[in-house]
Formats: structure tokens, sequence, C-alpha cells
């Protein structure tokens, strides 16, 4: 029961941060800090909770990507039809992969999602009739969406989309953060500590990790079908090795101790590489600053910051309590 | 705990506001309704970066001429980097046009980057002046808002081919090295197209992945076959490679031909003798004789003392035309602006030039030029001479524009 409170506690945060976004920024901005949000978490599932450093993210993007773009602009399906089917096959991609990587553990399975993740690329890069290669899948649509009782959503506007994105996001906050809590996300999480020692309890390690695999590619999926619907494009590069290391960035940059962390580095990431490259040409120096001081001063990613500063305050508070006691004990003994 | 009693609190407070306050003026959020935004997204990092650089010299060149001003508008230039990624550009591109009011742009000449860039643009409604390789700009993703300001392949083809069958008459066969991707597929199509009408023969062709390091067993490949001409359909760093690895074979009786193969920047990376002979095809050279080109080439000299090159001369000449349309429209509005392109003709760094009104194709001569020997060369930017020029356009049956007008 306080379990689901906390899922409803933590979700209305995401709901306040995801309504403040677009009047904090450009709208854009903040459509693609939702959507990378979407990203991140999948992200955060497989590295923060299951412990399974994946470098093939952006496979699972990229295939959500051009599933939604083909759709999107050979047929007439209805936006969540296309949705769905960018991440059932997403989710089918990463369920071949999974099941493949998943029996190597360490920088093993690091190496094989990153293999898989260059094929899947490549593949891609040649497929030309169905991903546009190199130029990238242009011209993609974003249908209307109806929903009953309140209107239509008129996706080509960006405030509308961006609706749709934060609504995503903040759904697949919620459902990360109630699947930390189940049954399986603490399987997960005690594989990540001691895979043999959960086995023993006589949980099957194995396909506990798959499935979340699986569901992190059908959330990286949909991740991939916003992006493409936000451009209208299916990039290439977006399905690049790179984009996985982006992910895996924003998961250490904003710190693995809670939920938030990832939703935060993405933020992060986003605004502040946008932000860098508009003071100096040479940018990714300043960026590489502030990874380097991350690194080194915080640990627990930009998270840490947060809750180094609520010590900061808490111990002024309780400091000024303590110094203010005796003052108006003194106060009284005088009266 | 130690840190809490180092730091006050104030002082936290006192540089997160202050931390805000720039972070927001970096930004400028909205502009008063007398000034231009436009803007040059382009590689400023990476192994490009040298590319967007000379655009942006370019496009400032053009900006100074105006004093800065058109039609009393007050022209910002805004400066993005697009890595040279297309997810990256258009991110950069849309959020340019929403805090920025940006109107028009130019920038990489990357086709994957351009082509992800040309639906942002017609979406936000904003014009892209392009310059990627690419035929699609304008044929299948033809759009009302991206014009073109590179020769179309076939026109580049087919010049550097014509010139070639006049001049070597006794040279008809012929070995392709293509790059492998879209850029070289479709100089390989048109190479097809063009040595069908001049009667070459194509005697072979070997696909070569982008960064490839070895292009010696692709021209044992192809001496075998005896061609009299090796056209090597690749660019950059690549094409630079595969001319050094051609020099070690020491083969004097093949003529090596590169359409848009080796622009200038590249060119100075082989010795003179490396290059020497070489029939190469560009879009731009600096001896061209024309009035805007003199005046262009003076002044470029004079502000960066080097000489222009493909992207200094398309950041300059595209930036020029939006402004010689928006004095014919009277306007810098978008819709005005993109009416006067349609068909303009008017006096460009390449002499007469005319904008194709259906396709946005920039109807423009493309240039050949040989590569001088090392004792010909009067100083250190007189690398070639042109020798012959085309603006023989791709015949309507190839182009894939759906548009109409």
């Amino acid at each position: 029961m306080r379990r689901v409170t906390s899922t409803w506690l933590m979700s209305a945060v995401a709901v306040l941060a995801a309504v403040a976004a677009p009047l904090c920024m450009p709208v854009n901005i903040a459509t693609e800090i939702a959507i990378y949000g979407i990203f991140a978490l999948a992200t955060y599932l497989l590295v923060g909770v299951a412990g399974l450093y994946s470098f093939g993210q952006a496979a699972f993007f990229g295939v959500g990507g051009y599933v939604a773009g083909y759709v999107f602009i050979n047929t007439d399906v209805p936006l969540l039809a296309g949705l769905l089917l960018a991440a059932a096959g997403s989710a089918a991609a990463a369920l071949v992969v999974g099941m493949m990587s998943i029996k190597r553990t360490g920088i093993y399975f690091m190496m094989l999602t990153f293999a898989f993740n260059q094929m899947i690329y490549y593949l891609a890069y040649s497929w030309r009739s169905v991903t546009g290669g190199e130029d990238g899948l242009g011209g993609i649509r974003r249908p209307d969406i109806t929903i009953p009782g309140i209107g239509t959503l008129d996706l080509s506007q960006h405030l509308h989309f961006y609706v749709l994105a934060a609504v995503l996001f903040v759904a697949a906050f919620a459902a990360l953060y109630q699947l930390m809590h189940s049954p399986l996300g603490l399987i997960l999480n005690a594989a990540r500590q001691n895979p043999r020692r959960t086995a023993s309890l006589g949980y099957s390690v194995y396909r506990a990790q798959l499935l979340a695999f699986v569901i992190a590619g059908a959330a990286s999926g949909v991740a991939g079908a916003l992006f493409a619907m936000l451009y209208r494009i299916m990039p290439i590069d977006a399905i690049s090795w790179t984009n996985s290391g982006t992910a895996v960035f924003m998961v250490i940059i904003g710190g693995m101790s809670s939920v938030f962390g990832p939703v935060i580095g993405a933020a992060v990431f986003i605004w502040l590489q946008g932000f860098f490259s508009l003071i100096w040409a040479r940018w990714p120096l300043l960026f590489g600053v502030f990874i380097i001081l991350v690194v080194l001063f915080l640990k627990g990613g930009v998270m840490e910051l947060f809750e180094r500063l609520r010590r900061l305050f808490t111990a002024r508070a309780s400091a000024k309590t303590e110094a203010a006691a005796p003052t108006v004990a003194g106060k009284e003994g005088g009266a | 705990m130690t840190t809490g009693k180092k730091i006050d609190r104030r002082t936290v407070l006192k540089a997160g506001v202050a931390a805000l306050g720039s972070s927001l003026s970096g930004i400028s959020w909205a502009q008063s309704g007398d000034t231009l935004t436009m803007g040059v997204l382009s590689q400023q990092t990476g192994t490009f970066a040298y590319a967007g650089d000379l655009v942006l010299k370019g496009a400032k060149l053009a900006i100074e001429e105006r004093q800065e001003a058109i039609l009393g508008k007050k022209i910002n230039l805004l400066v993005r980097d697009d890595e040279g990624k297309p997810a990256v550009g258009v991110r950069r591109l849309t959020e340019a046009v929403s805090s920025d009011k940006l109107r028009y742009f130019l920038g990489n000449f990357s086709s994957a980057v351009g082509l992800a860039e040309l639906e942002v643009a017609r979406q936000e409604q904003v014009i892209q002046y392009a310059a990627g390789g690419s035929e699609d700009f304008t044929g299948s993703r033809c759009s009302p808002y991206t014009f073109q300001w590179s020769a179309h392949a076939y026109t580049a083809l087919r010049a550097t081919l014509e010139y070639v069958s006049k001049t070597l008459p006794d040279k008809k066969k012929i070995y392709t090295i293509t790059a492998d991707y879209a850029f070289g597929q479709s100089l390989l199509h048109y190479t097809q197209v063009a040595a069908k009408e001049l009667g070459l023969q194509l005697v072979g062709n070997d696909n070569h992945p982008s960064g490839e390091r070895q292009f010696t067993q692709y021209f044992t490949k192809a001496l075998s076959t005896k061609p009299d001409i090796i056209c090597l359909l690749t660019a950059g760093a690549d094409a630079v490679t595969a001319v050094r690895q051609f020099n070690s074979f020491g083969v004097k009786n093949v003529q090596i031909v590169g359409p848009w193969t080796l622009e200038v920047e590249q060119l100075r990376e082989l010795s003179p003798a490396m290059r020497s002979g070489m029939i190469l095809g560009l879009n731009y050279y600096q001896d061209i004789d024309t009035p805007v080109n003199k005046a262009f080439v003076e002044r470029y000299l004079k502000a960066y003392k080097n000489v222009p090159s493909y992207a200094a001369a398309y950041g300059y000449d595209a930036t020029r035309t939006l402004f010689l349309a928006m004095d014919k429209a009277k306007s810098v509005e978008v819709a005005a602006v993109m009416k006067a392109l349609e068909g303009m003709q008017f006096d460009s760094i390449f002499g007469p030039t005319s904008i194709d009104a259906r396709t946005h194709q920039t109807v423009r001569p493309y240039y050949v030029v040989q590569c001088k020997a090392p004792d010909a060369m009067k100083n250190e930017f007189d690398l070639a001479t042109i020798v012959a020029q085309g603006d023989k356009p791709q015949p309507a049956e190839l182009n894939e524009c759906k548009r109409t007008v």
C-alpha cells in the first residue's frame, strides 16, 4: 500500500516537472528532454537496477524510430497503433539481442550489446529502401490523436506534441518506479548485488534480466518513435552506438541512486550541450570539464548535488534551532 | 557535515542565481521587429569543422557588404554547431527557429545533415539554402522551403566527362572507384548516364567503405582491366588517400579524373607533383572570371589572407542570393522571398545564374580544372587552371521532384 502511495507521490513530482518544463525552456527542448527522459529511464532499468551495462540501447531506439517512421509515412495507422508497433518491433529486437547477450556478464555483455548495436546500425545504413540509409527517413507525419471527452490533440503543434511526450514520460516514470519495487525489480536488484545467491533462492536470474531487457527495449523504441516524430525524420546517427553512450552518460551524470537520476541526467545533458554550444564554438571542452567535475566530485551524479544541498540546508536549519534554543531558554530564565 | 560549515547558504543561493542569470543571458528568447535573424548551421567541432568556419567567413562577408542590414532591418547572424550529425542539426535548427526566430539558414554540406534539416525547414517554414551533394534536395525530397546551391550531380558529371572526351578522344575506357554511401552512388549513377551520352565505356567499378585506408587492391583490380581513365567518385580524406596510393603505382598512361572529388583544401594536402595533371570537377574555383567573383576574391583575400574555396564561396554566394531575392521581393518575409527566388535571374559569382522555379536547383556552371605542374604555379594558391565549364541541367525525366509550380 505504501509503495503504491509513493508511486503516486513520485508520479506527481514527475507531472509537476513536466508541467513546469515548457514554461522554463523552449518547448522543443522540453519535448526532447521528455523523450530522452524515457530513453534514459529504460537505460537506468538495465544499468542502475539490473546491473546490465548495455551499450546497445540506441539499436532499439532506432528500431522504434524506423518502425514508427515507416508506418507513419506509408500507412494511415493511428498514433497509438504506430507507437505500439514501434514498441513491439523494439521489444522483438531486444528479445533476440537479450537472449544472446545476457548469458555473458560484465565487459563481455557490454561488448555484445555494442556489437549488436553496430550490426543493426549497418543494417539500417544499407537498407536504403526502408530506412533512407545515410540520408535518414524523412517526411514522417504526426497523426492527430483524439481523446474521448477531451478533444483532439493536433500534434503538428509543438506544444500538443510536448503533451504527448510528457504524458508518455510520466507513464514511463511511474511504470519504472512501480516495477523497481515489484518482485521483478527486487529480483533484479538482488541479482545485481549477488547473482549466485539470488539463483540459489530459486529465482531465474536469466529470465528476470531478459524480461527487463525486453521492457527496456520496448521503452527505448517508444522514445525512438517520438524522436522520429518530433523532427519528422529518423536520422541514421540516432541509431549509432554514440547514442547508446549518450543514454548511459545521462544515467551516470544524473546519478544512479534514485529513479530521478536518469531524468535529471537527460535534462542536464540536453540543456547543457545546447547552452555550451551557444557560448563557445569549442564547447565540447566545456562539456568535458563538466563531466570530469561530476565524475570527480559528484560520484552520485547531479542527484548527489541536490542531496548535499539538502543536507547543507538541514544542517544550517538545525544549527540555527540549536543556537536559538538556549537563547530562548535564557530569556525564559531571565524573565 | 564539514562542507556545511565551510559554505555559506547565502553564497550557494547567490551562485545559483548568478549561474541562472548568466545562462539565460546566453540565449536570446525574443527579438524586436526590426531585426532579421539568419543562421549558419554547420560543423564547428569535429573533423570537418574547418568547412563550417569557412561557410561562416563567406556569409559574414556578404552581410558586411550590406552594412549588416537589409531593407532597414538589422541582420542578426546566428552560428550553431550541428557537429556534422543530422540529429544534432535538426535539434539546433528547431531551437534557433523557436527561440531566436531564425528565418533563413545555410550550413553543412553533408547531405545527411542538410536533408534532415530540410524536413525541419519545411515544417517550420524557414528557408534553407543547402549545399549538399545529394540530388534529393531538388529531386525526391524537393521542398518549397529548400534551395540548392551546389550544381546538380548530372551537371557535374556531364561537364567533367565532356571535357575528358573532347580533349582526350582516345581515352574511352573508364574504371570507377566509388564511395559506398548515398553521395558516391549518386555520382556513379550520373557517371553511367553521362558516359552513355558521350559514348564512353565503363569497364568496372569498386565500392569502398567510408574511411578506407587501403586502396591498392582496387587499383590492382582496376589496372587489370587496362582502363584509360580511373574516375574517383569519392571525396575528402578518402580521395586524398586514393591519390597518394595511386601515385605509388607509378602508372603513366592512366588519367585520373575526379568529378566532385577534391576541393582546394584537400588538394593542398597532396604534394604538387602528386596532383599534377589531374582533371577535377569543382563547384567553385577562385579564378572564375566574373565581376562579382573578382570582387569577392579580392575582399576575401584582404579579410582572411587566403583565397576562398567551395565552402567560403557557398557561404558568401548563398547569403548574397538571399539578399538579392529580398531586394526583389522588397520584403524579408519568407513567403515573399521564396516566391522571388523561384525563377530569379541574377548575376552571381558564376555570372548569369537562375533558380529553377519548380525544383529550386540553382542553374549555374560547374567547373573543370586541371592541376598545375609544380613549376607552373605562380604562388601557393595557384593550384589549377579552369579548362572548361558546363551547365547542362539534369534531364527532366530523371528528376523525381513531385512539386508543381
